[in-house]
């Protein structure tokens, strides 16, 4: 038996009178890379926030290696939400990475990656400048080190976020359309990145549109439509012979403004 | 008649006065900074009674005038018992102000922060503190110079106010002396030549910091 790295069980998600996950069960093993493609506002941001309780879900259970996040019971059995502190620890092998990749522009690149080994990893100054600058290596920035943030282009900020997530030494890193702020011309180099862990055998859940990522990629492609896991299964069987009408159609429309699933 | 002479004899005096608003002044901008913090956070805080005290504190500070609120420290907190030196009475009077200001300033700081910039700091294991050190004071900071530089400008301004409570800062100083050598005119104009020297020097300051800090 293979314990799933994560696990949701029947995860809900309203905000205030909109419903926006309905219930979704998923499981993702160590190692494995599962997409979560659909529709805007189906609620694939919003799910995969809810497995780093970026977004707080409302049942449902959320586990991941083992202990629900976010949530547990008191000495007296009670439900409760548990303290900040808690859930960090619970998501100390989780980290994101973000469609507008969140650098923060009053450090450099290379701070942005050390500030968190020193404040949170609590190496010293010369431990997290080798660190950091090996994670820079790794995504092919460590040239711009000194770079300000916003001397850099959407491909190489992108590169420095996932080196800066890389620096926590995650088991599991979650992107949200990591590509999807780039211009076309610069979605090659992140998806490089990207393909490079997976084959070193990180646990990804990527929420994107890239099709042909997912197709050449994923071990899973989930599709979400109205709040619900529509369907899903290996990338062969869904984008080859997709049995939903509404991942049909999805699918129809994506190809017939991109062209092909085998691309990119 | 006019003669700026008579002043160099007071030199000490108002140098002395020159010296007392400054500090004053620097200690209130300091306090009501913290303070300004401290509010600015409150009035964002998920907690409904922080949020309400906070705004309270900052519409009765800024909706009423220095002079009163110099009054209700120095003459009114007596009769509850609480009995200021004039001097601490001032500079409490004057911090309290500023930092009702100072909250609306970096309030308006905070609100330009792209949100996600400290979801990722949380998400990567930074801790409410250390997002708020780290990650928003910097840049708010940074953001909202031109503005706090302002702020000093007013608090250097409005610290002549304090002389109404026998303190004896610049203005004080011309005041007395002006009364004590018939030559109104002559020190009324040291003390603004002075005070002008003061803020410009701030202003100054305020430029040289933010050139400093911008970057490409
Ligand atoms: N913080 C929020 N407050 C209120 N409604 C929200 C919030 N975040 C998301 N929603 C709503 O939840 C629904 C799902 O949003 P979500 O961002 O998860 O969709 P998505 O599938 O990621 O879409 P996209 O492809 O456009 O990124 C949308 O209707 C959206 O308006
Ligand atoms: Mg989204």
């Amino acid at each position: 038996m293979n314990n799933p790295i994560i696990k949701l069980i029947d995860v809900t998600k309203r905000f205030a009178d909109n419903l926006v996950l309905k219930g979704i069960s998923l499981e993702v093993n160590a190692g494995e890379v599962v997409c979560i493609i659909g529709g805007s506002g189906s609620g694939k941001s919003t799910l995969l926030r809810c497995i780093d309780f970026l977004e707080h879900y409302d049942s449902g259970e959320v586990l991941v290696q083992g202990r629900m996040i976010g949530y547990g019971a008191d000495p007296h059995g009670n439900f409760i939400r548990l303290p900040e502190r808690v859930v960090q620890q619970d998501l100390a092998n989780v980290v994101m990475v973000f469609q507008q990749f969140n650098l923060w522009p009053h450090k450099t690149v290379l701070e942005n990656v050390m500030a968190p080994l020193r404040l949170v990893a609590g190496m010293d100054r010369a431990q997290a400048r080798d660190k950091a600058l090996a994670v820079l290596g790794k995504v092919g920035m460590a040239h711009k080190a000194d770079a300000y943030p916003a001397t850099l282009s959407g491909g190489q900020q992108q590169r420095v976020a996932i080196a800066r997530a890389l620096g926590r030494e995650p088991k599991i890193m979650l992107f949200d359309e990591p590509t999807s702020a780039l211009d076309p011309e610069l979605v090659g180099e992140v998806l490089k990145v990207m393909r490079a862990l997976a084959d070193e055998g990180m646990t990804m859940v990527v929420v994107t549109h890239e099709m042909g990522f997912a197709a050449q990629v994923a071990d899973k492609v989930v599709f979400l439509a109205n709040g619900l896991i529509e369907e899903q299964g290996p990338p062969s069987a869904l984008f080859g012979a997709p049995q939903s009408p509404l991942l049909q159609s999805f699918l129809a429309t994506w190809t017939e403004r991109n062209g092909g699933v085998t691309g990119a | 008649m006019f003669d700026m002479t008579v002043v160099l004899d007071y030199r000490g005096a108002l140098l002395h006065g020159l010296w007392m608003t400054a500090w004053i002044s620097a200690l209130a901008i300091v306090l009501g900074l913290v303070i300004g913090v401290l509010a600015a956070i409150a009035r964002v805080s998920s907690h409904r009674l922080w949020r309400a005290l906070a705004a309270v504190y900052i519409s009765a500070l800024r909706g009423t005038p220095l002079l009163v609120q110099l009054a209700v420290i120095f003459f009114m907190l007596p009769l509850i018992g609480v009995q200021l030196p004039a001097l601490l009475a001032a500079i409490i009077a004057l911090a309290l102000n500023s930092g009702a200001s100072q909250a609306e300033i970096l309030r308006g700081g905070f609100a330009t922060l792209p949100p996600g910039q400290t979801e990722a700091a949380w998400d990567i294991g930074y801790t409410r503190w250390q997002v708020l050190r780290y990650v928003q004071l910097p840049q708010v900071l940074r953001a909202t110079i031109p503005a706090l530089v302002n702020e000093t400008i007013d608090i250097i301004k409005n610290s002549s106010l304090v002389s109404t409570i026998a303190v004896t800062e610049l203005m004080r100083v011309a005041h007395t002396y002006s009364s004590t050598t018939y030559r109104p005119i002559e020190f009324f104009l040291a003390a603004g030549l002075l005070y002008l020297l003061l803020t410009l020097t701030v202003s100054q300051a305020g430029r040289y910091l933010e050139r400093r800090l911008r970057h490409a």
